[in-house]
């Protein structure tokens, strides 16, 4: 049984092991990092053996479901160290911490999906949650990160309030703090019920960056070191929504009738705040934030169809969107580290300065459009079509005229990578770790997107382990 | 050779990829491969238009992706439509290219040829790939490619703002279309569960007529945008900014017809619904007439033709939702050729004199005899004086429009007849007869154009004479419909397999259009009568069609001008400086370098906060409404 915990297990000793090294060379900045790489490999490969196992282990969880989405985190966890490698070998202090921070980060995800009850879920949230907050902040002597990681905090410690307390209602109101025991116990005609519904979704809609709970988004998205910005659009959406997934679904499925029907307001607030915004932003990682704003409301689509496929198709959102987005704010690490700039403008004439990467941000940014055969086409086209097999036409539609207006800003990316002129457009040396990670993303890109068939397969089989 | 067809779209990929990873550091040679390519891409499709002659179709198909028990199919359908369609669009895009090699030598040293002959080879990927499919998901991505790369090709001359601005502005007004149509494949999908083309044509007499009719008109929807009907059609004279001979390819001969394919393709959704029918051939007729005014008053000879083609393209929606998809499909091909002719005319006119305005040719006849030769045959067949094909097929057209009873289609279908020779007579005769008015010294171009033009000018004079063939090739193909869809239609009137021949009427549209050409003739030869003299008393008339009946304006007002743009700024505003609070984002914050820090103000999360207690509040009073 107890092998189950194991990948945590050794991702955790890692984690140990990367601020260890510290301790004896504060100036070897690779260590750590390699140590981080082999350890997630290692958690990657035991996981794999893992592959159809069913147990449990005290209240933590091992099941399909589970397996995928740690697959998810460990991919994701594997491309921001790459991304962050070259970033941080500059940085003039100390690097140990920054990784243990991801890996505790990614451990705490990995609970997430593990479990089945409250307490397990709320204490696996918060470290992956705390986690997150020192990272935004890492760069201690800049001020931008310092804001990021404040205001993040400050709205995390707001949220994770709410969150006690919508979980403290529920178990005060049927007693039990298993998912499955709790949908069967609990009845909606207690008023009570909807308080805690509320609490939950502003809770969880915070982590998501849900409209009107998205504020922070922005400010930490770009004042946070880009790599951690990757970590948090990739890996820390993604660990929010699932653990939405597991409490709505698995838990209060039984009151989906009205909830059901509150987040796909939020859906449609979401992403038409998000687009529209982000067609003003002339920083690029400011603009991506409000990006992510705008997916996590399409990922909403399929939480508000509430059928298998919409369920699925929200899980595969994720999974492109964390490849996509990974990848996009790779190469404004890049950009970043090498002095290029931020904004749209300084993007200009990309393709002459490191041209793999201007290729796949291009490729990212059709696919975040939607473009077919792209990864992101897919999931756009399941969630829709969810949305529309679950009667919410309106959704739906409101989805695809959404996703007309995104392409606006994405082209506006495209055009300056190769149209506008740089003033001297010299090739800058490509890092290779850097570049790894982000080819990476774009392969997983392109073969989501020319063969969906396994991944969508696979979630609909996850999904239908948790769905009542 | 019929079972090798979906080699057809993938030969351009190799020309693709050769282009794109020689490219940007080789200059020439990529002409070549890509012709290689597209001429291997041209003997497949002989081939198997040869089979499907023979009386061979050919379906095949594998599974891309099983998705709640559906099934996600791609393959490969030929049969009558789409194998003489894949034909004729592989022919013209391989003489395009042959053109491309000598009409883009002058270009070689501002941009790089390998990226034109890429983007050329890409878009023969995604329109071949498009003919050929077999469901609408697939035809959909093909879609969407032919629509990036017609994005890319507008755009070609990037340095010019006029050509960004035009490639944003297709891409966009198109993507509106292409909404439309992916709403019409979920539609289906959903109520039928299947992408199948052969498959949804059999479950179509069941669905509601409701559903069907919406996703039809949808689908309908999808066309409009690609094709340039009102009023999605302000992005075509605009997308002249492009390379002519991309003028000649795209928005000419083939991705525009891609619309008219898509409705023909699905021509069994069609006639199932009357509203549907009616609403194709509405849209179409009053396409021709609106579009064929605004073409009398252009004076850039390449805006001349694409508000032409704006207009051609509505006749040939006129005929499909008349019912009559032989004389749809027959202006397609006809119009094809004739249409390419006259870009790469034009193409050849412009390279020669270096402007696009009319004003400034004259008397070109003398020294571009090849040219003006086959740039008449091309205004013949246009203005659909016999035996030129335009009048063949032009009309069949109006034909299927008074077979079918109304009037009203019918005189759209004529008076824009009249209008089109007029304005196409107006142009050949301002640039190629009279005194030369430019400064230049234009002379005939290398022998490599004007060998295509005479090739196109001879296709542009015969392929008329096929209609008899053509009529029965497409009766034969109609009877492939599922017996249900036709037993239907035939019931509810929506189609006419066949036309009886009018002589009245054919000699009529003859007759009017032999007029206009003669007008022009007095007016613009013989000085008759002087045009600008008519212009005066007409002005408000004249400003109003040289303006686009203001409808760029209206465009420009509710999307990109001043609207669109307050109410993207209000949302924005609302975000950045309510929802942001008063202190707004890091971004700012840098610029006031030194303050960092202290602009953590706490008042700012206050207001952040308060913000999300509302959120709240308006969630848990949903509840208690609920």
């Amino acid at each position: 049984m107890i092998e189950i915990v194991f990948p945590e297990a050794v991702i955790s000793l890692f984690a140990f092991l990367a601020v260890f090294t510290t301790v004896f060379s504060k100036e070897d900045k690779d260590m750590p990092a390699y140590l981080s790489l082999a350890g997630i490999i290692l958690a990657l490969i035991y996981l794999w053996t893992l592959k159809d196992v069913s147990s449990q282990f005290f209240t933590f969880v091992f099941d399909y479901y589970a397996w995928v989405m740690k697959l998810i985190f460990l991919s994701v966890a594997f491309l921001v160290v790459l991304i962050s490698m070259n970033y941080l070998r500059d940085y003039d202090d100390s690097v140990g911490e920054f990784y243990a921070l991801i890996l505790i980060a990614t451990v705490g995800m990995m609970v997430v999906v593990s479990a089945r009850e409250l307490i397990t879920l709320y204490v696996a949230f918060e470290t992956a949650s705390l986690s997150s907050y020192a990272l935004a902040a890492y760069f201690r002597k800049d001020k931008m990160s310092n804001e990021a990681g404040f205001k993040y905090l400050f709205f995390g410690a707001f949220s994770s309030g709410l969150i006690l307390y919508g979980l403290s209602l529920i178990y005060g109101l049927t007693g039990t703090t298993e998912l499955t025991a709790i949908s069967k116990i609990l009845s909606i005609d207690n008023p009570l019920v909807f308080l805690a519904l509320g609490m939950l979704i502003a809770g969880f809609g915070y982590k998501i960056s849900a409209v009107p709970f998205h504020q922070w988004t922005p400010d930490v998205y770009q004042g946070a070191p880009t790599s951690v910005t990757a970590f948090l659009s990739a890996g820390s959406k993604a660990m929010g929504l699932a653990i939405f997934i597991q409490v709505f679904v698995i838990g209060l499925y039984s009151a989906n009738v009205d909830w059901k029907m509150v987040i796909a307001f939020v859906a449609i607030l979401t992403m038409t705040l998000g687009n529209i915004v982000a067609l003003w932003q002339q920083n690029v990682k400011r603009m991506l934030a409000y990006s992510s704003i705008a997916h996590a409301g399409y990922a909403m689509i399929g939480l508000a169809a509430l059928s298998p496929l919409g369920v699925a198709a929200s899980l595969f959102h994720i999974l492109t969107h964390a490849l996509m987005k990974a990848g996009a704010f790779g190469v404004l690490a890049f950009t970043a580290f090498k002095g290029i700039g931020e904004t749209v403008e300084d993007l200009g004439g990309l393709w002459k300065k490191a041209p793999i990467l201007a290729l796949a941000m291009t490729i990212f940014m059709f696919s975040l459009a939607g473009f077919p055969p792209l990864g992101g086409f897919w999931s756009k086209y399941w969630l829709f079509t969810s949305a529309v097999g679950s009667g919410l036409w309106l959704l739906a539609l409101i989805g695809v005229i959404n996703s007309v207006i995104s392409v606006f800003y994405y082209a506006r990316v495209i055009r300056a990578i190769y149209v506008i002129e740089p003033p001297k457009a010299v090739r800058i040396g490509q890092p290779v770790e850097l570049t790894l990670a982000v080819v990476v993303c774009l392969i997983g890109v392109l073969v989501i997107g020319f063969y969906p068939q396994p991944f969508i397969e696979a979630l609909l089989n996850a999904v239908n382990l948790i769905l009542p | 050779m019929i079972e090798y067809s979906w080699l057809i779209p993938i030969m351009p990929v190799f020309g693709f990829i050769i282009c794109l990873i020689g490219g940007y550091r080789v200059r020439m040679g990529y002409g070549q491969v890509a012709i290689f390519f597209m001429f291997l891409s041209f003997l497949i499709s002989l081939g198997s238009f040869l089979d499907v002659l023979a009386g061979k179709t050919y379906h095949a198909s594998i599974t891309w992706a099983i998705v709640g028990g559906k099934e996600i199919e791609f393959g490969v359908l030929i049969d009558s439509l789409s194998g003489i369609m894949v034909l004729v669009v592989s022919l013209l895009i391989l003489l395009i290219h042959i053109y491309s090699m000598g009409y883009m030598v002058p270009f070689i040293r501002t941009n790089q040829l390998s990226r034109y002959f890429a983007e050329m080879q890409l878009f023969s990927v995604g329109m071949l790939g498009l003919v050929i499919a077999d469901n609408l998901l697939l035809m959909f991505m093909f879609w969407e490619i032919v629509g990036l790369c017609s994005y890319l090709l507008i755009g070609y001359f990037y340095r010019k703002p006029e050509a960004a601005r035009a490639a944003m502005k297709a891409f966009l007004v198109t993507r509106a279309g292409d909404v439309m149509f992916l709403i019409g494949i979920i539609v289906l999908f959903v109520y039928a569960g299947t992408f199948s083309l052969t498959e949804l044509f059999e479950l179509a007499p069941e669905m509601d007529l409701t559903i069907l009719t919406f996703a039809a008109v949808m689908i309908f929807g999808g066309a409009v945008g690609k094709s340039a009907q009102f009023p999605l059609h302000v992005w075509l004279p605009d997308a002249m900014e492009g390379p002519t001979t991309v003028s000649a390819l795209i928005h000419a001969a083939t991705m525009v017809k891609a619309g008219v394919y898509l409705v023909a393709r699905n021509y069994p959704l069609f006639v199932l619904s009357p509203d549907a029918m009616t609403t194709v051939a509405y849209i179409g007729g009053f396409t021709a007439l609106f579009a064929a005014s605004m073409a009398l008053v252009m004076v850039d000879i390449k805006k001349v033709i694409a508000y032409s083609t704006i207009s051609q393209l509505g006749y040939m929606f006129l005929a499909l939702g008349a019912g009559s998809i032989f004389a749809g499909m027959f202006h397609l091909m006809n119009h094809a050729f004739f249409k390419a002719l006259l870009f790469l005319a034009a193409g050849s006119v412009i390279n020669a004199c270096m402007t696009n305005d009319i004003r400034e040719m004259g008397g070109l006849r003398k020294v571009m005899p090849v040219t003006a030769l086959t740039m008449l045959a091309g205004s013949l067949a246009l203005s659909g004086i016999p035996p030129f094909s335009g009048f063949f097929s032009k009309d069949e057209v109006i034909l299927s429009a008074f077979q079918r009873g109304d009037m009203v289609l019918t005189f759209f279908g004529i008076a824009a007849a009249a209008l089109t020779a007029f304005y196409t007579f107006r142009v050949w005769f301002m640039a190629f007869v009279g005194d030369y008015r430019g400064r230049e010294h234009p002379k005939e171009n290398p022998k490599i154009m004007t060998s295509v033009l005479t090739i196109l000018a001879i296709f542009a004079t015969i392929t008329g004479f096929i209609k008899w063939w053509f009529e029965g090739y497409m009766h034969h193909f109609i009877e492939t419909y599922p017996h249900e869809v036709l037993e239907r239609a035939e019931h509810i009137g929506t189609i006419q397999p066949h036309l009886i021949p009018n002589e009245g009427l054919m000699v009529a549209t003859v007759v009017i259009a032999a007029t206009s050409i003669t007008i022009a003739y007095l007016g613009y030869v013989k000085k008759v009568f002087d045009p600008a003299s008519i212009r005066n008393p007409l002005r408000p008339i004249h400003a109003m069609l040289y303006d686009k009946y203001y409808m760029d304006y209206l465009f420009e007002e509710i999307f990109g001008g001043r609207i669109g743009l307050y109410w993207a700024r209000a949302t924005g505003w609302i975000d950045k400086y309510i929802v942001d609070g008063i202190v707004d984002g890091i971004g700012k914050t840098t610029m006031y370098a030194g303050g960092g820090l202290r602009r953590i103000q706490t008042g700012n999360i206050q207001i952040y906060l308060s913000i999300v207690v509302v959120g709240l509040i308006a969630i848990l009073l949903y509840f208690e409404v609920v």
